[in-house]
């Protein structure tokens, strides 16, 4: 009889509780909000500290929000306290270990710390997890965070390799090929970010940046006709980069003087040697007239160029070339050593900053 | 158009009173065996114990939002007014209506299971719900845990009460119900089973263990239906970042023990200097101790109230380790001040903060120093937490199962084990009487200490055994075999193994007499009565061969793998001057039965 009694006391003993219980968590879920909504305030206000504050107390009545511990945990990693964040963000990976959101945060926070292994393969679990919405848009803004922290750290060989795959996976992207090509640009590999740019113009013929990026990639490459052709396009479909015009003019004048070109005869070599020593002669004049005519009055790292002047004839010709063909590359040399040696403020024509152009490939070659 | 008549409807009070028929020949079904009603009790308990659990949880929040509002940090006016005026209203409560209210939930429980045969008062149930529920939402620093404990107890004791249970029956169920309450309030079945069983009953039997588990078990899943199934706790991740880590972990046990010792030792001196004062000063001491523990939690608001959410935002790394270890002590400081004071609450949940903040604190350290050998701060509260409940609780073996189920992470068994096991060592070498010891002997009572039960040499037969005068005789052999050995024995009874029958006793005369009168080619066995011997093995208890032996002169204790050999005699003399060379000779020896 006391037991039956007893299993029909729990039928208004469970809806009293079951309605306690909801009341409770309405409070709990009003409260919560009230403080996430001061917390969000207060973060775009710029309080920062009070915006953690206010969204711990707001964790106390809503514990379980992962939403709120992420926002939590980025606040706290906005505001240095790594440890604490990194904390929440491994609990709420351990709940969803997919979220790519959780993943980019604790890429963040290792990459603040310096852990730079930790960050890329953090980085990679957020490339490669489930973003709750705007996943491709995300997952690139990634990827690009991911090549940028690369190069940010002198890891440009790893940055390079996320470049090329960012770019493979996107072949009919052109924004995507377009940033690919400038990060693989800025690894220094501008011969994959040429391809890159041309691919890019075979999907959209009239891209300004990608014109302007193909033609830096060619003048990298010393490609010079290519590079005065794309930035000739750039100029002609309104790219704005003031720049470009510069880079065009020098990519043409280079085209000109470049005595390197295989496709020239030894007779145009020497004339262009010759056009070539004379701008550099004109330069050195205007800048260190003792440099030429002789004298004492020069820094010590320009008297050796001085020596070597004077050991030319006066006054170049091509008979001089026919008697010491040996004297195109003594010339060539000495006038590529004198517009490096020359400082800019010095100022110059649009000649000697193509010659100080072809010396960089001289050097490099 | 054809109308279908309706069936006649059975009048309402009639179906009422078929539903009512109904409930009773199912219950009465169920209650038919003693043994399966016993545990349809242990059922129905969990579920009110569960129920009430998660009732007094409740009551604890809206108390705590009602009197201190929502902020971590309360308004310093509240802080100062709250949970000093709440112990007025609490030691009015105890003092005129309720006395019993006072002091530890456990300790209560044991009383009524020792002392009072299970019964705990409705008034106690209540009574504590309201004031604890006051108390921990008012601020003070004391933990659910204890009252709940008891509310099942109590709830259990009633209904045994109500169904007029035998006295045996009546012990049993309040422990059954103080499971009951522990693992709804920690969400943690197991290790509520183990405390009661370790702290509370004492001894492992299936009768009550049965009961305990399923109490508690429909206890949590009551607890769990309404607040769901996350554990008190969001653990972090948990690595082992260097096996030297193991080293921190001893440190924690070792600094648990120590934090532990210095724990207990302050409540003993502080309880005991407040019984020093003039009584009705315990009208004001609850009040005192909640001014006090508010001006802590101007400073310090985290020790305020059973602090799980601070012992939770310590696993994720919030404080750093000097603000943990100040945590650390002031929880100690404002837990003792109001337990002392009488105010009723539990000292579970402060011990798992105190050791959160300790283990928070020592990771902290060894982060601080040995950054590549520290897997993670969040680890070392957790363990911090089984540590002191180790050290200051004296329940190793529930602390471990604690974390375990807390955390629900496998691998961080191998640290806690080392570090509890060392708070235990510490703390049972330098307070050789536990806490809940130590309570009850303050209030006059001598309640059986389980532990000194535990860690008492137990007096085994091998103890008191003596080696047979000769060797037993072997039922197989023949008259004509073993007459020798027969005659030239000098005991009046004789010791026979038969394969079939066991080991068997005769007297020396008879059976000669026997033999007199058969061929000697007959077998011993046939001319020996069938009455086989109980036998005993040498790791048996002593008290063991006093209850078989009846009116035999002794037993034989054999080897356990080979049930033939005799390994020794035990007689009733022999277990008495066992006893009495171990100075055990008051205990209570049975007589044959």
């Amino acid at each position: 009889m006391f037991l039956s009694l007893c299993a029909l006391l729990l039928i208004p003993m469970f809806t009293t509780t079951g309605v306690i219980v909801r009341l409770f968590h309405e409070k709990q879920a009003s409260i919560a909000a009230a403080w996430e909504k001061a917390g969000n305030t207060n973060l775009q206000a710029g309080h920062a500290e009070v915006a953690i504050e206010d969204f711990r107390n707001s964790l106390l009545y809503s514990p379980d929000d992962s939403k709120l511990q992420l926002e939590l945990a980025e606040a706290l990693a906005a505001q240095g306290q790594t440890d604490e964040a990194e904390n929440y963000l491994f609990t709420l990976r351990t709940a969803d270990p997919e979220s790519s959101m959780i993943d980019l945060q604790l890429a963040r926070i290792s990459a603040h710390r310096g852990d730079i292994d930790a960050a890329v393969a953090f980085y990679h679990d957020a490339t490669f997890g489930q973003w709750p919405s705007n996943a491709h848009k995300n997952q690139l803004a990634t990827w690009e965070e991911l090549i940028q922290f690369l190069l940010n750290n002198s890891r440009k060989e790893q940055a390079r390799a996320e470049a090329l795959s960012l770019a493979a996976d996107n072949p009919a992207d052109p924004d995507v090929l377009d940033a690919a090509a400038g990060y693989l640009a800025k690894t220094g590999d501008n011969q994959n970010a040429l391809s890159e740019y041309e691919a890019v113009l075979r999907l959209s013929p009239t891209d300004v940046d990608a014109l302007a990026g193909a033609g830096n990639a060619a003048l990298a490459l010393f490609q010079l006709p290519e590079a005065d052709r794309y930035f000739t396009r750039a100029l002609q479909h309104g790219a704005k980069d003031g720049s470009i015009a510069g880079k065009r003019d020098l990519a043409a004048a280079a085209s000109e003087l470049d005595p390197f070109n295989t496709r020239i005869s030894e007779r145009e070599r020497q004339a262009r040697a010759i056009e070539i020593f004379q701008a550099a002669e004109q330069h050195a004049k205007a800048c260190f007239p003792a440099l030429v005519t002789g004298g004492d009055a020069l820094p010590n790292n320009l008297k050796p160029l001085a020596a070597e002047r004077a050991a030319l004839p006066a006054k170049l010709t091509r008979a001089d070339f026919s008697a010491h063909p040996e004297y195109v590359d003594q010339v060539l040399d000495w006038a590529f050593a004198v517009e490096q040696a020359i400082p800019p403020q010095c100022g110059g024509t649009l000649a000697d900053r193509a010659i100080q152009y072809l010396a960089g490939r001289n050097k490099e070659s | 158009m054809n109308e279908t008549a309706a069936p006649p409807q059975a009048p309402r009070s009639a179906r009422a009173a078929n539903l009512w028929l109904g409930i009773k020949r199912f219950g009465g079904a169920l209650t038919a065996r003693e043994d399966r009603f016993f545990l349809l009790l242990a059922v129905l308990i969990g579920i009110f114990s569960g129920l009430s659990v998660v009732c007094f949880r409740m009551a604890i929040e809206f108390f705590h939002l009602w009197l201190l509002r929502s902020a971590e940090q309360p308004p310093i006016l509240r802080l100062l007014l709250v949970p000093c005026l709440a112990g007025i209203v609490i030691a009015i409560i105890v003092k005129r209506f309720a006395p019993d209210l006072r002091g530890s939930g456990v300790n209560q429980t044991k009383t009524a299971v020792y002392i009072s045969d299970g019964d705990i008062p409705f008034h106690t149930v209540y009574g504590k719900f309201f004031c604890s529920a006051l108390a921990i939402g008012a601020g003070h620093s004391l933990g659910p845990e204890d009252p709940s404990l008891q509310i099942g107890a109590g709830i259990a004791s009633v209904i045994g009460r109500k169904l007029r249970l035998s006295r045996e029956n009546l012990r049993l169920i309040a422990p059954v119900g103080a499971a009951a309450g522990l693992a709804a309030a920690f969400n943690a079945p197991i290790a509520a089973v183990i405390f009661v069983i370790e702290e509370v009953v004492g001894k492992w039997s299936s009768g009550i263990l049965g009961a305990v588990v399923l109490s508690a078990v429909s206890s949590v899943v009551v607890m769990r239906t309404f607040l769901g199934a996350e554990p008190l706790f969001r653990i972090p991740q948990f690595r082992l970042g260097h096996p030297a880590e193991l080293l921190g972990y001893i440190a924690l046990g070792i600094f648990g023990g120590v934090f532990s010792l210095f724990f207990v030792k302050f409540v003993a001196w502080l309880r005991s200097w407040l019984r020093t004062w003039p009584k009705w000063t315990e009208y004001v001491q609850p009040a005192i101790a909640g001014l006090l523990v508010g001006v802590i939690g101007i400073w310090l608001p985290q020790v305020l109230g059973a602090g799980y959410d601070v012992m939770d935002q310590t696993m994720h790394g919030r404080y750093i380790w000097q603000i943990l270890a100040i945590l650390a002590l002031a929880k100690v400081v404002a837990t003792t001040l109001s337990f002392s004071s009488g105010t009723p609450g539990g000292m579970f949940a402060p011990t798992l903060f105190i050791g959160a903040m300790l283990g928070g604190a020592i990771g902290g350290i060894e982060r601080h120093f040995f950054p590549a050998f520290t897997g993670g701060v969040g680890a070392y509260a957790l363990v911090g937490m089984g540590t002191l409940f180790a050290g200051f609780l004296r329940a190793p073996m529930t602390s471990v199962f604690m974390v375990l189920e807390v955390s629900g992470n496998y691998s961080i068994i191998l640290p806690v084990m080392i570090s509890n096991t060392i708070a235990y060592l510490i703390s049972l070498k330098y307070q050789p009487v536990p806490i809940f010891d130590l309570l009850s002997r303050q209030d006059g009572l001598e309640l059986p200490s389980l532990e000194e039960e535990r860690e008492e040499a137990a007096l085994r037969v091998e103890d008191a055994m003596h080696p047979a005068a000769a060797p037993p005789l072997r039922a197989e052999k023949t008259i004509e075999q073993v007459r020798p050995d027969i005659e030239k024995s000098q005991q009046e009874w004789l010791l026979i193994y038969d394969r079939t029958r066991g080991w068997l006793l005769a007297r020396k005369a008879e059976i000669i007499q026997k033999a007199a009168n058969v061929p000697p080619s007959t077998r011993l066995a046939e001319i020996v009565s069938n009455d086989s011997v109980p036998i005993v093995h040498p790791d048996h208890s002593v008290d063991l061969p006093l209850r078989k032996l009846g009116d035999r002169p002794f037993l034989p204790v054999v080897h356990r793998a080979h049930p033939e050999r005799l390994v020794g005699i035990v007689s009733r003399e022999d277990v008495l001057r066992a006893y009495a060379s171990t100075g055990l000779e008051e205990v209570a020896i049975p007589g044959p039965s």
